[in-house]
Parts: structure tokens; C-alpha cells; sequence
């Protein structure tokens, strides 16, 4: 797609209606044009306030409606209970209708009826709930909900609905008492895998449009967000298959951002970048303990309940791994080989997981990863020395330092050996810094 | 995508999305028009238990452990069918426990659960009644009082029909719990 200026569209669509009506322009044709620039994103502090305050006003009214018929008006007969739990629910559905048909450029119409019948559907099923005395199932419940919900995402589309059907994902996932206890009655991981991937064409296809939207940057941190509290629960029991997952998860993040972000944007506005690095350096520091390599259990569980395992757990795991891996050739093939230090983390998790699994014990592992660990963050310090990063040096020697007194609380050292590690972390942070500072004083001079 | 073909897809949603608690309507409207109603006794209950917010947590007394004949296939966690047969008090009790939904339909499914070696129980699908907030405290309050284990004076009606239960009202002293509450108001004034 073509780079283009907010401005130049703005001006583009407000000539459109002219257009047409002198005839230069078909009204197909005038369509065709805002389906290929898309909806303009709010460039005046103005539209974003619309936009803000249209979602606020919906999720506030939503909210309010599911409140005053909560009050469960004893005093009305069954029709008039049945006409008000149905009514929000019309409502928000002509609204909803109203703003694809007649609103579609228009990102306030959009993403405030999207949440407002996001919110409607649950509304109306648990008012007749209640108005019947059901009392349900309430993991069924959030079910139907997220099945409803979801093709309002894509059909007006709207990225509120989105982030409401991710939240009600993880309460949904929570919502089973399976998840905790007893891993033996929990048979719906495949329904988990199923319901969140749903999520993911929407997500991609706007990320591909443009990768730092507002809304791509809310999809990144919410995805990222849900995936990090759910995923250990769809995984737990599959024999740390988390620790390949993760590992994976991170790798893909990585490689989406430096694939398809070319502009570089604040820090913030990159999601994807954050979770691909921070979140390595975050899981390499909790891998390097041995405790966390739960890989003992491996052969007697998989054995126990292969096609059942296999399928659940171990297949998104291998899935999103060879996707990782697909996406790092794409990365490498643009000669970017600074990548590899940070991308061979998925290889290396892989390795160790493999090797651990092979040999049935930890070592190797919990080896291969401290020392991997400590050459990255060297590198990373290196590099961030070279290349007057404050925050790539800081980063990798703090992961350093993590690893080095960690492994040192692991093992016995009286109080003086380990006082004077400290020291030494201490200085060398402050030596760093001191030496980043003058390289940044000698290139301003 | 384009528009029509989006209109067209978001109306078929909307049907979808509004057929589920229409759907919930008309099957609980059709069981209590036409279903055969049953009188159930509520069960014992632990005072701190049985108030959950706006609604009151029912137990009966017909769920307890009993040593009924075991439907083949019965699992802890499975569902089961429940016909009912109505005693010499007026007051339904469990004829018979079915894997199958018998041919008048006079059954509604149940979770199976088995209490030890020789005693299974069950757990009935209607077992919250829904109250105003305003009445709601003192609803639980009467529940308490009426369903301890020596002044059991508390009962709930159902409908059944068609292989579904609905919960029709929930009485005490024989009176609807909102006539009870109204009752004893005016006579506390």
C-alpha cells in the first residue's frame, strides 16, 4: 500500500462527495477509494477526543443499563421483563446496523456501538437469566457471550470490540475451576485455542494496514497482555511445553516488529518490540533456575495421555515454534544479522528443551541457558556501548548482574564473597554509565 | 469486504445474537404454560450459605444422598434424568433416575453425583431464585429461618415439561415469598 499523508486523505475524502455529485466519480468509485486508504485516524486533538469520549459515553451507558435492570423489578409481569431484557439488546443492534451503513467512515460511530452491543448480547442473556431464575453455567454463559461477540469485531469492525472480547476470553478461561485443580476433568483447551486464535485475522490484518495505528498498538499490548495470563494455564500440565511456547512467542514478536514497523515511533507504540525483548531478557533470567525445568515429568505424562496432549498442548506450541522460526529466515534474509543474538533465544530454549527431554535431566539446560544469557547481555552491553543505547547497555548488564547474583544465592558464599560481587555489579553499572555519558559528551561536542 | 455484503453478514448475526435469549424465553415461557407442576421441599441449608447477592441459593431436600438405583452410566459429573412421583403429602419426590428422557417427557436432566459406595445425590438445575435488591436481604432472612432442619415450612414449585425443569416460585408459611415478606412488613408496622 501506497505511504501516505493523513492530510492528503483528509483532503482526498472531503472532495469525494463534490466529485460524485458533478458526476467525475461514480459512487462505487468514491467507495472503492476509502476501502483502499482505509478510515482516517483521528489527526486533531479534537477527533481523538471524540473518539475517546463516544467510547467512555457507550461503555458508561452499557453499563448503566445492565445496572437498572439488574435491580430486577420484581413488579413487572414476565412480558414487560421480557421486552426490557430485549430491547438494549435491538437497540444496539440498530445502532450497530446504522454505523455500518451509514457511518462506516467514521471511527467514533464505529468502535462506540461496537462495545455498546459487545455489551448488549451478555446483557440481555443474563437478564432473562435472572428473570427466569436460571441458574446456569456461568463458563457456559461467558461462552455463548464470546461466540455472539465475536463476529462484531470484524463485521463493523471495531477494535473496542476486540479488546472486550479478549477480556472476556480471560475471564472465560478463569472461569473453570478445571484450569486450577484437576487437569484431568479440563478437556476444553482445544475450545481455548480455537477461541483465541478467532481473534488473530483481525489483529494481523489491521497490524499489516498499519502497524502504528493507535488501534494496533492497543491489539499488540492486549494480546500480549491475555496471552501472558491465559497461555500457562492452557499449557500447565503439558510438561513445561510453556517454556518452547514462550520462547517462540517472544521470537515472533521480535521479528513482527522489525519486519513491519519501518517508521520508528515512540518506544510505547511498539508492543511487539517490548514483549520480543524485554520479555526474552524477563524468561531467560527465570529459565536460568533450575527448578523451573519441570521436564522430569515428561514421559510418564505424555505417554499417559498422548493424542490428548499431543494435540492441546504440545501442536500450538510446534505450530507458533516453526512460525517463529520462518519469521527469523525473513528477518535474516534482509542481512540483519545484529538480530541473531536475541533471536537465537527460541533455538537455544528449543535445544535445551529437547536435550532435557532426550537425557531426562535439567543440567544441560539450565547451563546452556546461563550461558547464553550472560554472552547476550554482554553483547547487548557492547553494543549499546558502541552505539550509545542507554537503555540496550543498562539492559544487558543488568541481565548480567540478574544472573550472576542469582547464581550466587544459589550457591554457598560466606557474606564477604558475595559483598564484594555486589560491589563489583555496582561499579561496573556505574562505570558504564559514566562511559556512555562521555561518548555522549564527545559526539555533541 | 464490501458494504452489502458486511450488512448482509452483520443481519444474519443479529439474528443469531438475538435468537439465544428468545430462545431462552420460549423454552422457559412453553415449561411453565404447560409443564406439570411439582412441589419441592427445600433442604437444611447453612445459614451463611444460602444468600449469594441478588439471589438465593436453594437446596432440596430431594438431592441428598439416597440409595437409588444407579442408571447404567453413571458417572460423577454426568447428567442423568429425574422423574419425579408426587407422595402422600402433596410433595414431589424421586421415582426413578434415567439415562434416557422417557416418552411423556416428565424427566429433567440433573448432574450425578455419587456421595459414597451405596448413596448417590444429585444436583438440580434450578437452584438460584432471583429477588429485588430491596427485598433480597430480607428474603434470605426468612429462607434461613423457615428451612432449619426441625421447621422445614419452605418449598419451591416447578414446572416440568418436555425433558426441562423451570423454577416457578418459592413459597413460605405457603405463601409466595413476596406475599410472605409484604405480610410480615405490615404486620411488624
Amino acid at each position: 500500500m501506497a505511504t501516505r499523508g493523513n492530510k492528503e486523505i483528509g483532503w482526498l475524502y472531503s472532495q469525494l462527495p463534490t466529485l460524485v455529485s458533478n458526476g467525475i466519480l461514480t459512487e462505487n468509485a468514491a467507495n472503492a477509494i476509502r476501502n483502499y486508504y482505509g478510515e482516517l485516524p483521528p489527526s486533531s486533538p479534537q477527533r481523538a477526543l471524540i473518539i475517546i469520549f463516544s467510547i467512555l459515553g457507550s461503555a458508561l451507558i452499557g453499563g448503566g443499563i445492565i445496572l437498572v435492570l439488574a435491580h430486577n423489578w420484581e413488579n413487572f409481569n414476565r412480558s414487560v421483563r421480557a421486552i426490557l431484557s430485549i430491547a438494549p439488546l435491538l437497540l444496539a443492534q440498530v445502532l450497530a446496523f446504522y454505523a455500518v451503513a451509514k457511518r462506516s467512515d467514521s471511527v467514533a460511530w464505529k468502535e462506540s456501538t461496537g462495545l455498546f452491543l459487545s455489551l448488549m448480547i451478555g446483557a440481555s442473556i443474563a437478564l432473562v437469566s435472572q428473570t427466569y431464575h436460571l441458574s446456569g453455567n456461568f463458563r457456559d454463559f461467558m461462552l455463548t457471550w464470546l461466540v455472539l461477540s465475536l463476529p462484531v469485531i470484524y463485521l463493523i469492525p471495531s477494535t473496542l470490540a476486540l479488546l472486550f472480547y479478549l477480556g472476556a476470553f480471560q475471564i472465560w478461561t478463569f472461569a473453570d475451576p478445571n484450569v486450577f485443580f484437576e487437569p484431568a476433568r479440563h478437556h476444553s483447551t482445544w475450545q481455548y485455542w480455537l477461541l483465541l486464535a478467532a481473534a488473530i485475522p483481525y489483529i494481523v490484518h489491521r497490524f499489516r494496514r498499519d502497524p502504528v495505528s493507535w488501534q494496533s498498538t492497543l491489539h499488540g499490548y492486549f494480546l500480549i497482555l491475555t496471552l501472558t495470563i491465559t497461555a500457562p494455564f492452557a499449557l500447565q500440565y503439558g510438561c513445561s511445553i510453556w517454556i518452547v511456547f514462550f520462547s517462540g512467542l517472544m521470537g515472533t514478536s521480535y521479528c513482527l516488529d522489525h519486519l513491519f514497523v519501518d517508521e520508528t515511533p515512540s518506544i510505547g507504540r511498539r508492543p511487539y518490540y517490548l514483549f520480543g525483548t524485554l520479555g526474552s531478557y524477563i524468561l531467560i533470567f527465570i529459565l536460568s533456575f533450575r527448578d523451573i525445568w519441570g521436564i522430569h515429568e515428561f514421559s510418564e505424562n505424555f505417554s499417559r495421555n498422548f493424542p490428548l496432549y499431543f494435540a492441546e498442548k504440545f501442536a500450538p506450541a510446534l505450530l507458533l515454534y516453526l512460525f517463529t522460526a520462518w519469521m527469523t529466515l525473513q528477518l535474516l534474509r534482509r542481512k540483519a544479522d545484529h538480530h541473531l543474538t536475541l533471536l537465537a533465544f527460541p533455538v537455544i530454549a528449543g535445544t535445551a528443551y529437547i536435550v532435557g527431554v532426550w537425557f531426562d535431566e535439567n543440567s544441560f539446560a539450565v547451563i546452556l541457558i546461563n550461558l547464553y544469557g550472560l554472552i547476550l547481555g554482554i553483547v547487548s552491553t557492547w553494543r549499546g556501548v558502541r552505539h550509545q543505547s542507554w537503555a540496550g547497555a543498562n539492559m544487558g548488564l543488568a541481565l548480567v548482574s540478574a544472573l550472576i547474583l542469582a547464581r550466587f544465592f544459589d550457591s554457598e558464599f560466606g557474606l564477604l564473597q558475595r559483598g564484594i560481587v555486589f560491589v563489583v555489579l555496582g561499579a561496573g553499572f556505574l562505570g558504564l554509565n559514566l562511559l556512555l555519558l562521555k561518548q555522549a559528551r564527545r559526539a555533541q561536542s | 469486504m464490501n458494504r452489502s455484503l458486511r450488512l448482509v453478514l452483520l443481519g444474519l448475526v443479529i439474528v443469531a445474537q438475538i435468537a439465544v435469549p428468545v430462545q431462552l424465553m420460549r423454552q422457559e415461557e412453553t415449561t411453565l404454560r404447560f409443564g406439570t407442576r411439582y412441589k419441592l421441599k427445600t433442604a437444611p441449608v447453612d445459614p451463611y450459605d444460602a444468600f449469594r447477592g441478588r439471589y438465593i441459593a436453594l437446596t432440596f431436600k430431594e438431592e441428598q444422598p439416597f440409595s437409588a438405583i444407579r442408571p447404567s452410566g453413571g458417572k460423577n459429573g454426568n447428567s442423568v434424568y429425574v422423574i419425579l412421583e408426587e407422595g402422600d403429602d402433596g410433595f414431589a419426590r424421586i421415582s426413578k433416575l434415567s439415562s434416557a428422557l422417557p416418552k411423556d417427557g416428565l424427566a429433567f436432566r440433573s448432574e450425578y453425583r455419587s456421595a459414597n459406595m451405596s448413596d448417590f445425590a444429585v444436583v438440580f438445575p434450578f437452584r438460584r431464585f432471583y429477588m429485588d435488591e430491596e427485598n433480597a436481604p430480607q428474603a434470605e432472612t426468612a429462607y434461613r429461618n423457615h428451612s432449619r432442619r426441625d421447621n422445614i415450612q419452605a418449598y419451591a414449585t416447578i414446572r416440568v415439561y418436555n425433558g426441562h425443569a423451570s423454577l416457578e416460585q418459592l413459597y413460605i408459611e405457603d405463601q409466595p415469598i413476596r406475599d410472605f415478606l409484604n405480610n410480615s412488613n405490615s404486620r411488624s408496622r
